[in-house]
């Protein structure tokens, strides 16, 4: 009988190390997340971090390579997983054959070019659009969707089913609020609010 | 024994928190005898055993498996040992010639890398098949599918086929999808995931788990838990358990003998290890080795079709 109370006892002692601290343990997975240099990107990429590590255990490393096109070079490269792009940034890149009225159209377009040309997959669009300017502005912005390869989406079984739950979660003014919050506090207190705030973490 | 604990607890302690080189030789962390029998050590291969809860678990388990194997052919075998996402690449390069892990990974090699299935592990209830439960407290009032809803729920890791795959194939086929009916659901931090998963039902942080058979099992008989506390809402059919296979590459001759030792291992069979005698079925935690019946895979190929996993996803 003591025996196995000292069992009880010992694995709650290990239940409660084992999830009380969220550090990264021996046997883990890291994903890179490429992030632009606009403040929309800043607070997204926190928040999918955040979701992702939250979620499914793998850690994830956030790298400032620069602009989107750096951004989209370092996972054409493996030397990330995952970055954030503008379907009105990827339609300029294909030209006129993107171009017609229906923003879906347009995504669906953008989605197959990036598969056939990069073997990269569009995730389904945060809701909101983007980028911002430094004045947290948006000039004829677009909708912003997270973007891996197929060959890591492979690799990382359960990523897209926990990103794609960020879709239409933040919308205009949710991501104009989440900036605004973040030059007084730090970012990764901001999301982990607004997760928390819709059950998500 | 004790001396080869030592060992792989400074091996693991030296080289375990560091994901690069997670991937550890055996030929380099201890030393392995081959006094008894005579072994060709000019031309090794390299089997890479999947790492089920912890580098140093896996190691104690699986490195006399290499041993009996140099023993039985002649042909040094070397061990590495990998996390299951390490092991694409180690395939894809060549860099080892046998496999041991789950055979979720044994069927995406076997698809995509020709990867030769040799022999099923066999071990508890149900042989060389397991199977997958969705378990609850008793005390939660959760009784059935329908139940789920709106639950809280903790997987194991997504590349297992009896923590993950059979529970969210179990769940669509009875009406719950994962994605939009549970409130929430994670998959935890780090190793020993299966253990995490149950103890986090146990101590209430979910009310819903998905756990292996086996492990479900195993705690119960040690002692950990009791199984009056828990209620079993779903379990799987029965599916191929942890598979050994030969890399397209691999020697088929240095194959089919690897084979014929396997099938042949009996509960007596022992090797040596640093001048000690360790038996090698009890020191896996396994009862033996059953063929590999391609057709058996076919229940798992459907779950990771109908489920968009690789190596069927589509984009």
């Amino acid at each position: 009988m003591r025996g196995k109370f000292t069992i009880a006892g010992l694995s709650a002692l290990l239940f409660f190390h084992l999830f009380a601290s969220s550090s990264y343990s021996c046997v883990g997975r890291l994903l890179v997340l490429a992030v632009g240099d606009t403040p929309d990107q800043v607070v997204m990429a926190e928040m999918l971090s955040l979701l992702v590590n939250e979620r499914t255990g793998t850690s994830v490393e956030l790298i400032k390579p620069g602009n989107l096109e750096a951004c989209k070079e370092a996972v054409k490269q493996d030397k990330a997983q995952l970055f954030l792009n503008y379907v009105g940034v990827a339609q300029a890149e294909i030209g006129d054959a993107a171009v017609t009225g229906n923003p879906q159209e347009v995504y669906n377009i953008v989605r197959q070019h990036y598969l056939d040309s990069y073997d990269m997959v569009w995730l389904k669009p945060f809701g909101f659009n983007g980028p911002m300017d430094k004045n947290n502005k948006v000039e004829g912005g677009s909708s912003i969707a997270p973007v891996s390869t197929s060959e890591v989406l492979k690799r990382f079984p359960v990523l897209d089913r926990v990103i794609n739950k960020l879709k239409n979660k933040v919308d205009d003014d949710t991501i104009a609020d989440l900036v605004k919050k973040s030059k007084d506090k730090d970012v990764k207190d901001v999301v982990k609010e607004f997760l928390k705030s819709k059950k998500m973490i | 024994m004790k001396k080869i604990a030592i060992l792989l607890a400074l091996t693991v302690l030296l080289f375990g928190c560091k994901q690069e080189e997670s991937k550890q030789q055996g030929e380099s962390g201890h030393k392995i005898s081959a006094e008894a029998v005579h072994i060709d050590e000019s031309n090794p291969v390299k089997i890479g055993f999947m790492i089920c809860n912890s580098p140093k678990e896996t190691t104690e388990r699986f490195a006399p498996i290499a041993q009996y194997l140099s023993e039985k052919t002649g042909r040094r075998f070397n061990f590495i040992i990998a996390n299951t996402f390490e092991f694409e690449d180690l395939i894809r390069d060549k860099k080892i010639d046998f496999f041991h892990g789950n055979s979720m990974l044994a069927i995406t090699f076997n698809e995509k890398y020709a990867m030769q299935l040799l022999t099923v592990d066999k071990r508890g209830r149900d042989g060389h098949k397991s199977t997958g439960t969705i378990i609850a407290l008793k005390s939660s009032g959760i009784k059935s599918y329908a139940d789920l809803k709106d639950k809280k729920m903790v997987f194991g890791p997504a590349l297992a086929p009896f923590g993950f795959m059979a529970q969210y194939d179990l769940m669509l086929s009875n009406g719950i999808d994962p994605e939009d009916d549970l409130a929430y659901y994670a998959i935890p931090w780090g190793s020993a995931k299966h253990d995490k998963v149950i103890y986090g039902v146990l101590f209430g942080r979910y009310d819903v788990g998905a756990a292996p058979r086996i492990d479900v099992d195993l705690m119960a008989h040690e002692g950990k838990i009791n199984m009056d506390d828990f209620v079993i809402i779903g379990e799987s059919e029965q599916m191929p358990y942890c598979t050994v296979a030969a890399l397209a590459h691999a020697d088929k001759d240095l194959a089919a003998k690897a084979k014929e030792a396997l099938l042949n291992i009996t509960y007596d069979d022992t090797v040596q290890m640093d001048g000690e005698v360790v038996k090698v079925l009890k020191a896996a935690w396994l009862d033996g080795w059953a063929e590999a019946v391609d057709s058996e895979y076919d229940v798992m190929r459907n779950k990771m079709k109908k489920l968009n996993m690789d190596p069927y996803k589509k984009f």
